[in-house]
């Protein structure tokens, strides 16, 4: 059986998502949330210094205002002085250096992203992508700060593509490959092309089939298990009698949890799982207790197993 | 709304308390930040398609709407929020529709008998704990106790519905 520990308020949030709370229960979410709006006031210890703040976020809205109504905005502003010509200089002309950084981050169920060069990056779940909106430097810098991702990225000669995650930088010209971010480890595998991984002083070479491993600051090339190159990221799979250990690696890294076993033997158990490019893990999970009768409780990032 | 001047302005009245409002059940500053940007942006590129009455009422409904999908998605600590949600029902017990907390209310029936009169007495009639401890000839510090542990029990039920409760009333049909 698969329980999941749920709070009375995400049960309720659920059903107003889905339409089917009663006029008492939006009522008693509404009030809640009003409630805490009436009562809440600005701390400037934990919230800042709040005309900064105003500012930082009008500031953000006026450059979403500025491109959609270019000419009425231009108009309101030609009645203006000189210095106010400039202001608007800054919005229209924004300088070749100053790269806007979005941030991509996944929940519980996997995702892919395109990149304004046309690279595609499937994201696992639990996992978070910085980015900018557009390239526009020599190199194509990103940054896997947590989590899982697989890379495809387009070739261009001219501008590397560049992956910040933890202390190492993977260096692509182009190609596809995978990088896992934990606490204590990175590593990257290489599926398609060739890549340079490196690290403070460190570097290796890597081509399709190797890995590079980051760990207690030591950065090693190893060969690496056939199982983790299976593109769940983007096909359905099915593994035919594969082991329980093997499976479990695969929902590791496609949706960022870990698993406790309460027996260990149980992963040798021989399993046939079907994993489509989109199931969320509770359906995996139904599929393995129906075969083997293991029980699943998942809680947040660990599953716990007996 | 359909001037850069008439939406300064708007913003200039709301922003802070929005902000205030969205950090309060986020207690992310980015987070926060964001979801009020977003919002004023979302307000300004609908412009022509929106007819709004009252604008704060209507800021208000779509912050508290992008804390909930929010809150729903894990972007944050969720306990901050269903901390709150526990304090409103537990401090607004008797204005609340008995048949949406069925939860709560079939909670306060397993409650040993003495917990549930003393808790009742303090949440739904307003007494103070002195008046409890006359009416029922016990002392303080035990009114105190039964308060306290009865809270307690009712935040655990607040805290765990498991999802295997609609399983559990289908098999009993068979």
């Amino acid at each position: 059986m698969i329980k999941r520990i749920k709070h009375s308020l995400e049960r309720l949030l659920d059903k107003s998502s889905r339409n089917k709370t009663s006029r008492a229960e939006e009522d008693l979410l509404n009030n809640f949330a009003l409630s805490e709006y009436q009562n809440s006031n600005w701390d400037d210890a934990s919230m800042g210094n709040s005309d900064e703040v105003s500012k930082n976020i009008y500031e953000g809205i006026q450059l979403r205002m500025e491109k959609k109504n270019a000419f009425p905005y231009l108009k309101y502003m030609a009645a203006a002085s000189i210095l106010f010509l400039v202001g608007l200089g800054f919005f229209y002309k924004p300088s070749i250096a100053n790269e806007k950084q979005l941030t991509f981050k996944t929940s519980d169920v996997p995702k892919s992203i395109q990149l304004s060069d046309g690279s595609k990056i499937y994201l696992a779940a639990n996992s978070l992508l910085q980015y900018p909106e557009k390239f526009l430097g020599e190199e194509r810098k990103v940054s896997l700060l947590k989590g899982n991702a697989f890379f495809e990225v387009a070739k261009d000669k001219k501008h590397a593509f560049i992956i910040t995650s933890g202390a190492i930088k993977t260096k692509v010209l182009g190609t596809s490959f995978h990088i896992q971010l934990s606490k204590s480890k990175c590593e990257v595998i290489v599926v398609t092309g060739k890549v340079n991984v490196s690290s403070k002083g460190q570097s290796v070479d890597l081509v399709p089939n190797e890995e590079a491993l980051f760990s207690g600051e030591k950065l090693t090339k190893l060969a690496v298990d056939k199982s983790l190159l299976i593109n769940w990221y983007t096909t359905d799979i099915t593994l035919n009698e594969a082991t329980l250990q093997q499976v479990i690696t695969i929902l590791q890294y496609k949706y960022g949890v870990t698993f406790e076993f309460e027996n260990k033997a149980v992963l040798g158990v021989p399993v046939t799982v079907f994993i489509e490019k989109n199931a969320s893990l509770e359906s995996i999970l139904k599929q393995i207790n129906y075969i083997t009768n293991l029980k699943f409780n998942v809680y947040d990032e660990i599953v716990k197993v007996n | 709304m359909n001037t850069p001047e008439i939406f300064e302005k708007t913003y200039t009245e709301y922003w802070k308390k929005l902000n205030a409002f969205s950090y309060t059940m986020t207690q992310d500053k980015d987070l926060a930040q964001n979801i009020v940007q977003d919002v004023f942006i979302d307000l300004w590129e609908r412009k022509e398609e929106l007819n709004i009455n009252a604008i704060e009422p209507y800021l208000f409904r779509a912050v508290k709407n992008q804390v909930f999908k929010y809150y729903q998605n894990n972007k944050f600590d969720k306990t901050i929020l269903e901390d709150k949600f526990e304090d409103y029902v537990i401090d607004h017990f008797s204005t609340i529709d008995p048949e949406v907390l069925d939860v709560l209310y079939a909670l306060l029936d397993k409650l040993p008998e003495k917990r549930k009169e003393v808790l009742l007495m303090y949440k739904m009639q307003d007494m103070t704990i002195d008046q409890i401890a006359e009416e029922l000839e016990i002392s303080r510090q035990t009114v105190k106790n039964q308060i306290s542990s009865g809270l307690k029990q009712l935040r655990e039920g607040l805290k765990d519905v498991a999802w295997i409760a609609p399983f559990i009333i289908l098999s009993k049909n068979f």
